[in-house]
């Protein structure tokens, strides 16, 4: 059984549009890929699809997850294998505060896994200190999930919860948009103390600046539901400098 | 533990939806079907009332026969036969009634702890709440009656109140919902059985919660109760009442009125989580919950509290009120009304401002599944006298799936221009963004609308007595079983 | 079940019948019976009909109206509600078209006709145009007494993709006769597909006298088409009144609507939309301000039938005296008709002890992809905000008017044509300027 996200020539299309053309990478734990790329190009489609969200039509290809085959699965039990979506655009949900929310959430998971659910206490313990590592305040943890909160406190709060779900991989899907340099220095500590040797990320991005602060091993380029190009960080600082002409040129 | 993964553990390891819906074979006491006069006179008599009682009752019975079944609700069902339902169904006991909790017939309270009302009292909730049961027509028990009168607090059964206590049922009963005030309440007025009796000293604060468990065990049997609950100045008391009732393919008919008295800077708090058997999913059976709720806050700054969760019935019909009489009086209604499969909710308030100053609010969930109507009906009418007068109402409505109704209908009537009065309502659905945020952090479907809908009634389910709120929402979670695929 | 005696108002009508136009013609006949068999069963109005829970119409229930046609002697011109720039302007007099008092029109692609002409001449498109299209007459018994008695009226036509550029005024006009007479003013719009216009609705009549108008209002759009639709109800304090319109809002087309009423002892303007094309759009804005022993009720009632289809209210009252102001507005969303935006707001202000506001704005929705709202307040002048004021020198009368105003304001300004925002704005300030409030 081999570790790791295993993505084989995936092919999606949306309402009959083909969106992802044959997509293939591998991410081994430990390793963080980014995926860089023109608008429209796929990005976050590919997020989407390995997360599972409704509305995407898998033509070929595969996406196995730690030997599963997670194309078969719903996106909870996608969830409970430790895959995480960071969303580019958090939800509201109205009345369910931020901690009922994520004691409700780890704890389904935790479940699923057959492992023993948190008492209350230790698990607002573990909440408060991570919120504390990532610079929300406490009244944040009380409010209703995402409702009246900034959009660079949504995308903190999206941080959190990383935090307190310990996935195995985390897909960041454009997690820096919209972020001025100090909430994305944050979000990039959050995501820096989180790296591990069994946690993998997948981190979207059209901007170069936040590879500044979380450093990838592999960086792709996704254009025209292709990967174009891979490389190490050296492509994302190249491409910082020649922007996506390249490859948006070459469309076929 | 929280409530959601609960709620659906609940549900599978139920074998039908309705956790509620088993019958006990309890020997019982039926009135044949019928109503008449001699209907009406058996059970006065089997209650061995006084005199004035039964002529109100036959009073009332007189003014039935010429009224009308209301037609103006968003409901509809088949025309119910009166001839043909019983109007008294009692366990038959040995004595006259249970005189303690050991003569109650251990089947009675086998079928209440399946509902998880203990009526053992060391068993209850350490001490915080007193109990009385309703098994079909009649109260078997009320629990902690000793501790409760210490403090000079009377509750018990309404049969039993009006031999102890015949004058304050006299001056009371009929004071907040008279006899001819509306068809339902005018046949429980001339057929109640029994139903629960709370009578509050000046300056006392009931020291527990008092509590009523509603059941219907008997087919083809009308429940009637009627209660009344007096809290004299100063007073505190806060209320709980439950139902359930049994799984049967007839629909059945619940026609119960409740009164309210709160004199001056008395406080009562009512709260209500009302989960009659609500038909199958093809609405075949269920109860017909026809209800007259209303209190008034008779003295200066007097407070009425409504809280209720509408989860189960097949038809509601159902505006708990508040009549704002005392200067400074203060009315809420707090409501969670859930609708499944073909279930009918019509079900709101009134708030009558005639006070100075008198307050009210209003805040109302209406969540609608499945191919059910839910609608929100409520009045709100400031009379001339009632200067400074404010209300305020929010009304909202969850539709999950497209074959379900929400409605609110609100009537806003002022006759004072030193008044405020605000409404405002609001219809939503549950978003796929919402679902699939739920599912990615790893809720199954289920247990993301139970989370969802869980904080959309959030404001409500605060307002209940923590014991009952744990149960509130999972209720939530097991009335919108199977609404989403 | 009728509750109140049928009252005289269709007594006569076997007598007038027979003379009335479109007689040979089936459809015409079918309406009219029908018309006559609805307002039969439903009578005249009464608080145990929900849609007319909080308006009597006491004095048709009590007063000898007279339901023939009533002669007209106007010769002066009239003036109507005072629209400045290119106006053409159509009058009814008693609700009968008099051409020697109206416009002439020369305009390429715009007909006004008369009514009897066309029904006598069994006109397609008329006909199959009247009361909604088909029999629309639930809850509407005084539409369904119009029908029954309908004589004369106005039909304007426009053809497709025509931009109408003056503004076109219907001013029904009563006056008053020696018996109490009830006139059916009676209005039909063919608005072509892709076409534009503005067409402003002016009731009035004498200041004092008993009267009574019962109008009726067909506007049938086209596809892609733009109607601006106002309303002002300036009739005489003795006068009742009561006005339906219908339209019905089809594909990409847009409605915008608003109704101020002003006048009458007893008012009741009713409107109901339809919209029954995929991206209609309307708009139904309005303000009333009622003084003295007056009944004012405007009534909306709005179904959502097709998908993605958005309407926005606003209306706001004020009640001075004995009045009764009553608002009921019912938004509709019917099954499937999904992604649907319908927002409602009804604000109140009472100026009297004795004054009363009664509002019931209802939502009922059948689909799950809504948004829906609506929001009421009633309340009295804010205290603060004429306090504000007189703190920077204004005295009280001026501040409380100037409140009064900016609270009409907010919907007034909702109006999107300048000259008849402008006009039906000095209506307002007029009544304002007659107000207790004000001058107390």
């Amino acid at each position: 059984m081999s570790k790791g996200l295993i993505v084989t020539d995936l092919r999606v299309s949306v309402e009959g549009k083909e969106i992802l053309k044959g997509v293939s990478l591998v991410v081994e734990p430990g390793k963080v890929h980014a995926i860089m790329g023109p608008n429209g190009s796929g990005k976050s489609t590919l997020a989407h699809v390995i997360s599972g969200r409704p509305g995407y039509t898998v033509t070929g290809g595969s996406v196995m997850f730690d030997g599963v085959d997670v194309l078969e699965l719903e996106p909870e039990d996608r969830a409970a294998l430790g895959i995480f979506l960071a969303f580019q655009y958090p939800v509201e949900i109205p009345g369910v505060t931020n901690t009922t929310f994520l004691k409700t959430a780890l704890n389904a998971q935790r479940k699923a896994r057959g492992e023993k659910e948190l008492d209350p206490m230790g698990f607002l313990k573990v909440l408060r200190e991570k919120a504390k590592a990532l610079h929300l305040p406490d009244d944040m943890l009380k409010r209703p999930l995402n409702v009246g909160f900034s959009g660079g406190e949504k995308k903190r709060n999206e941080m959190l919860q990383m935090a307190v779900l310990t996935p195995k991989l985390a897909i960041l899907d454009e997690t820096d948009s919209g972020l001025d340099i100090d909430a994305l220095r944050i979000v990039a500590e959050g995501v820096n103390a989180q790296r591990s040797p069994e946690r993998s990320f997948l981190v979207i991005t059209h901007y170069q600046r936040l590879l500044d602060y979380i450093v990838p091993d592999v960086v792709h380029v996704l254009a025209y539901g292709r990967i174009a190009e891979t490389g190490g960080p050296d492509l994302a600082r190249q491409l910082e400098k020649t922007g996506y002409a390249d490859y948006t040129g070459s469309a076929a | 533990m929280t409530s959601t993964t609960e709620t659906v553990d609940t549900v599978h390891d139920l074998t039908g939806t309705y956790k509620y819906g088993f019958v006990t074979d309890i020997e019982m006491d039926v009135l044949p079907v019928g109503l008449s006069e001699e209907t009406v006179r058996f059970i006065s008599a089997r209650k061995k009332e006084p005199d004035w009682l039964l002529d109100w009752r036959l009073k009332a019975l007189a003014l039935w026969k010429n009224m009308e079944e209301p037609t103006w609700g968003k409901v509809s069902y088949p025309a119910i036969d009166y001839q043909g339902l019983s109007y008294y169904a009692a366990p038959k006991s040995k004595t006259d009634g249970p005189k303690s909790l050991d003569e109650v017939d251990p089947d009675l309270l086998d079928a209440y702890e399946k509902l998880g009302i203990p009526l053992k009292e060391q068993e209850i909730l350490a001490g915080v709440v007193a109990v009385d049961a309703v098994f079909d027509s009649v109260s078997v028990a009320t629990t902690y009656k000793a501790k409760l009168e210490e403090k000079g607090v009377i509750f018990c059964s309404f049969s039993e109140a009006v031999q102890r206590v015949p004058e304050l049922i006299k001056t009371y009963l009929g004071s907040v919902v008279p006899q001819g005030d509306n068809y339902f309440a005018c046949l429980n007025s001339a057929v109640f059985s029994d139903g629960s009796f709370v009578y509050v000293p000046k300056g006392v604060r009931c020291p527990m919660e008092l509590s009523t468990y509603f059941r219907i065990n008997a087919q083809n049997t009308g429940q009637f109760e009627r209660t009344l609950i007096i809290v004299e100045e100063g007073g505190y008391v806060s209320y709980l009442e439950g139902c359930t009732a049994p799984q049967r393919d007839e629909n059945q008919l619940h026609a119960a009125v409740v009164e309210l008295i709160a004199l001056g800077d008395a406080e009562i708090k009512y709260s209500t989580v009302q989960n009659w058997y609500p038909g199958d999913a093809e609405g075949k059976g269920g109860i017909y919950n026809f209800v007259t709720k209303r209190g008034v806050c008779r003295g200066k700054r007097s407070k009425i509290s409504w809280t209720q969760v509408e989860t189960g019935s097949a038809v509601t019909w159902k505006y708990p009120s508040c009549i704002l009489q005392g200067d400074d009086s203060v009315g809420e209604f707090y409501s969670v009304a859930i609708t499944n499969n073909a279930q009918q909710a019509d079900t709101g308030t009134k708030m009558i401002h005639i006070g100075k100053n008198t307050r009210s609010t209003i805040v109302s969930k209406g969540i609608a599944a499945g191919r059910s109507d839910n609608t929100y009906r409520g009045l709100v009418r400031v009379l001339p006298g009632a200067e400074g007068a404010r209300n305020y109402s929010q009304c909202d409505s969850l539709l999950i799936g497209d074959r379900c109704g929400a409605h609110t209908v609100p009537y806003i009537e002022s006759r004072m221009p030193i008044a405020t009065i605000e409404h405002e309502a609001t219809t939503a659905r549950i978003s796929d963004d919402q679902l699939f945020l739920c599912r990615q952090r790893g809720l199954k479907p289920e247990e993301a609308v139970a989370l969802i809908v869980n904080g959309f009634c959030k404001e409500v389910l605060q307002n209940l007595p923590m014991e009952f709120a744990v149960e509130a929402q999972k209720l939530v979670g097991i009335s919108l079983e199977g609404s989403v695929g | 079940m009728t509750h109140l005696p049928m009252t005289p108002l269709l007594q006569d009508y076997a007598k007038i019948s027979a003379s009335l136009p479109g007689v040979h013609d089936s459809r015409v006949a079918t309406l009219r019976a029908m018309a006559a068999e609805s307002y039969r069963t439903q009578g005249l109005p009464h608080a145990r009909v929900e849609a007319w829970r909080y308006t009597r119409l006491k004095d048709l229930e009590t007063l000898p109206f007279s339901c023939a046609a009533a002669l007209s002697d106007v010769s002066e011109p009239v003036e109507g509600a005072g629209l400045a720039g290119a106006v053409l302007r159509i009058v009814l007099v008693n609700g009968q078209y008099v051409e020697s008092l109206s416009s002439q029109v020369d305009i390429p692609g715009l007909a006004v006709g008369c009514l009897r002409e066309a029904l006598d001449a069994g006109d397609d498109a008329v006909i199959q145009a009247l009361d909604g299209g088909g029999a629309d007459f639930a809850g509407a018994p005084l539409a369904a007494l119009a029908t029954a008695y309908m004589d004369d009226g106005v039909v304007v036509r426009v053809a497709e993709g025509v931009s109408v550029a003056p503004l076109v005024e219907v001013v029904a006009l009563a006056t008053v006769d020696v018996m109490p007479h009830l006139a059916f003013p009676r209005f039909l719009l063919l608005l072509g597909a892709g076409a534009e216009m503005t067409l402003v609705e002016t009731f009035t009549g004498p200041a004092k006298g008993v009267y009574a108008v019962n109008a009726v209002t067909d506007l049938c759009m086209g596809e892609g088409a733009r109607l601006n639709h106002y309303v002002l109800q300036a009739q005489g304090a003795e006068a009742t009144h009561v006005s339906l319109g219908r339209c019905a809002v089809p594909a990409k087309a847009h409605y915008e609507g608003f109704v101020l009423q002003l006048g009458a002892k007893t008012a009741r303007h009713e409107m109901r939309l339809k919209m029954q094309g995929v991206g209609g759009e309307a708009k139904l804005h309005g303000a009333y301000a009622v003084r003295g022993e007056a009944t004012c009720d405007t009534t909306t009632v709005v179904d959502h039938i097709a998908e993605e289809t958005i309407t926005d209210q606003v209306f706001k009252g004020i009640l001075d005296d004995k009045s009764h102001g009553i608002y009921q507005g019912r938004v509709h969303v019917h099954r499937n008709a999904q992604r649907i935006n319908g927002n409602q707001l009804h604000k109140a202000l009472l100026l009297s002890r004795s004054a009363r506001v009664d509002c019931k704005p209802e939502l009922e929705i059948y689909a799950d992809d809504v948004k829906c709202s609506h929001g009421a307040t009633v309340g009295e002048l804010d205290d603060d905000q004429v306090f504000y004021l007189q703190a920077r020198g204004i005295d009280v009368v001026t501040a409380r008017a100037l409140l009064l105003r900016a609270f009409l304001g907010e919907a007034l300004d909702m109006i999107s044509v300048d000259a008849v925002r402008t006009a039906f704005g000095a209506h307002a300030t007029g009544w304002l300027d007659n107000a207790r409030g004000v001058t107390s």
